[in-house]
C-alpha cells in the first residue's frame, strides 16, 4: 500500500507538457496553435510545412515565443530553428501571420518581464528594428 | 545527471530569455534520472499520495513557473532541483486542497487505482486507446461514492486478503473474527457484483 508506480520515461509526459505550452503565451507551442487553428491543419501538416518531424515540433513548442519586436528576433528564431530543426523562413512567417491574426483579435501576451502587453503594439509587417530572416 | 554547472548555465540563459533555454531544461528535468529524483522527494513528502497524475501536474506547473520567472530560482541557497520539489510541493498542496474542496467526502490522494501485482497504475500507461484516466476515475468514484467502498477497492486492487486488513476500514475490529470474516466478504461481494454490473454496463456500449 502507499506505493505510487511511475514511468520514468514516459513520453507522455513530455507531451503533457507540451499540451499545456500550446496554450500559454510565453511558448512558441502557442503560436503554433493559433497556426494550426487558423489554418486547419493537423500535427503532420505543421511538421510538414515547416520541414521538421513531429518530435521537433515538440521541442519547438517548448521553446521561448520570440518577441518580435526584440531586436534579438532574428537570433533566436535562427536558434530555434537549429534546436528542433525546422524550416527557419517558415518559421518567422509562422510568427508574422500568428502576430497579425492575434493583433486582429485583440489579444494579449505576456513579455518577458511576466507582463500582459497588447499584441496589437507590435508591429507584425516585419517592419520593426528586428531585422528579417525573410530578407536573407 | 546534469552538473550543477549545467543548471547554472541554463538559469543564466533563461534570466537573459534565451529562445531554446526552456526546451531544453524540460527534456531534461521530464525524464529519468532528474524526474526520479523529483518524484522520490514528493514521495517523501506525500507517502500516502496515490495519484500519478497531481503528482505530474504538480512537477509540470513547479517547471512551467519557473521558466516564466526564473528569477524567483537563487542558486546560492538550494540546489536547482531542491528548488524546483519544494516549488512542486506547493503546487502539490495546492492541488490536493482544491480537490477536497470540491470532493470533501473522498480525499483524492487516498484513493489508490493501481495493481500492485501488475506493477502497474490504472492511468493513460493501462487504459486502453481513446480511455481517458481522468473520466475512469471519474466513474469509479461515482460507482463508489463513499470512501470506505474505495477503501476497500483500493485493498482488492492491491491483493490484499487478509481480513483483518478490511476489517479495519470498516472498524469492525472488535467483533469476533467469525463476524469480521462474514461482514468482510460481505462488503467485498457487493463491491464485486457493483464492478461486474459496471463492466457489463460498459461492454454494451463498446
Amino acid at each position: 500500500m502507499g506505493k505510487l508506480f511511475v514511468n520514468m520515461n514516459n513520453p507522455k509526459l513530455i507531451q503533457r507538457f507540451v499540451n499545456r505550452a500550446r496554450k500559454d503565451t510565453f511558448f512558441l507551442g502557442w503560436a503554433l496553435s493559433v497556426y494550426q487553428e487558423t489554418h486547419s491543419i493537423d500535427d503532420h501538416q505543421l511538421a510538414q510545412w515547416l520541414e521538421c518531424d513531429l518530435n521537433a515540433l515538440d521541442r519547438l513548442a517548448l521553446c521561448r515565443l520570440p518577441d518580435d519586436k526584440s531586436g534579438k528576433f532574428q537570433h533566436d528564431v535562427k536558434q530555434i530553428a537549429k534546436f528542433g530543426p525546422c524550416n527557419a523562413d517558415r518559421l518567422v512567417q509562422l510568427l508574422r501571420e500568428v502576430v497579425s491574426i492575434s493583433s486582429l483579435r485583440g489579444e494579449v501576451l505576456e513579455d518577458a518581464s511576466g507582463l500582459l502587453m497588447a499584441v496589437r503594439d507590435r508591429k507584425p509587417g516585419g517592419e520593426d528594428d528586428s531585422g528579417d530572416t525573410e530578407k536573407e | 545527471m546534469p552538473t550543477d554547472a549545467w543548471y547554472r548555465e541554463i538559469h543564466e540563459r533563461l534570466l537573459a530569455d534565451d529562445a531554446t533555454a526552456p526546451a531544453e531544461l524540460a527534456e531534461v528535468v521530464l525524464k529519468e534520472p532528474v524526474l526520479q529524483l523529483l518524484i522520490q522527494r514528493l514521495r517523501r513528502d506525500f507517502p500516502k499520495l496515490n495519484d500519478p497524475d497531481l503528482l505530474y501536474d504538480s512537477i509540470i506547473s513547479a517547471l512551467m513557473n519557473y521558466l516564466k520567472r526564473p528569477v524567483q530560482f537563487d542558486s546560492t541557497k538550494r540546489s536547482f532541483i531542491g528548488f524546483l520539489a519544494m516549488a512542486a510541493r506547493g503546487d502539490l498542496l495546492n492541488a490536493l486542497r482544491q480537490k477536497r474542496h470540491w470532493k470533501k467526502e473522498i480525499p483524492l490522494e487516498d484513493v489508490e487505482l493501481l495493481s500492485e501485482a501488475g506493477n502497474s497504475w490504472i492511468g493513460e500507461e493501462t487504459c486502453q486507446e481513446g480511455v481517458d484516466s481522468q473520466k475512469m476515475r471519474g466513474e469509479v468514484y461515482k460507482l463508489f461514492p463513499e470512501l470506505r467502498d474505495l477503501e476497500i477497492l483500493k485493498l482488492i486492487m492491491a491483493g490484499e486478503r487478509k481480513t483483518e486488513a478490511f476489517a479495519k476500514v470498516l472498524e469492525i475490529e472488535s467483533k469476533s473474527p467469525e463476524e469480521q470474516r462474514r461482514e468482510v466478504k460481505r462488503h467485498k461481494d457487493r463491491i464485486q457484483k457493483r464492478l461486474e454490473r459496471y463492466g457489463k454496463v460498459v461492454r454494451k456500449h463498446e
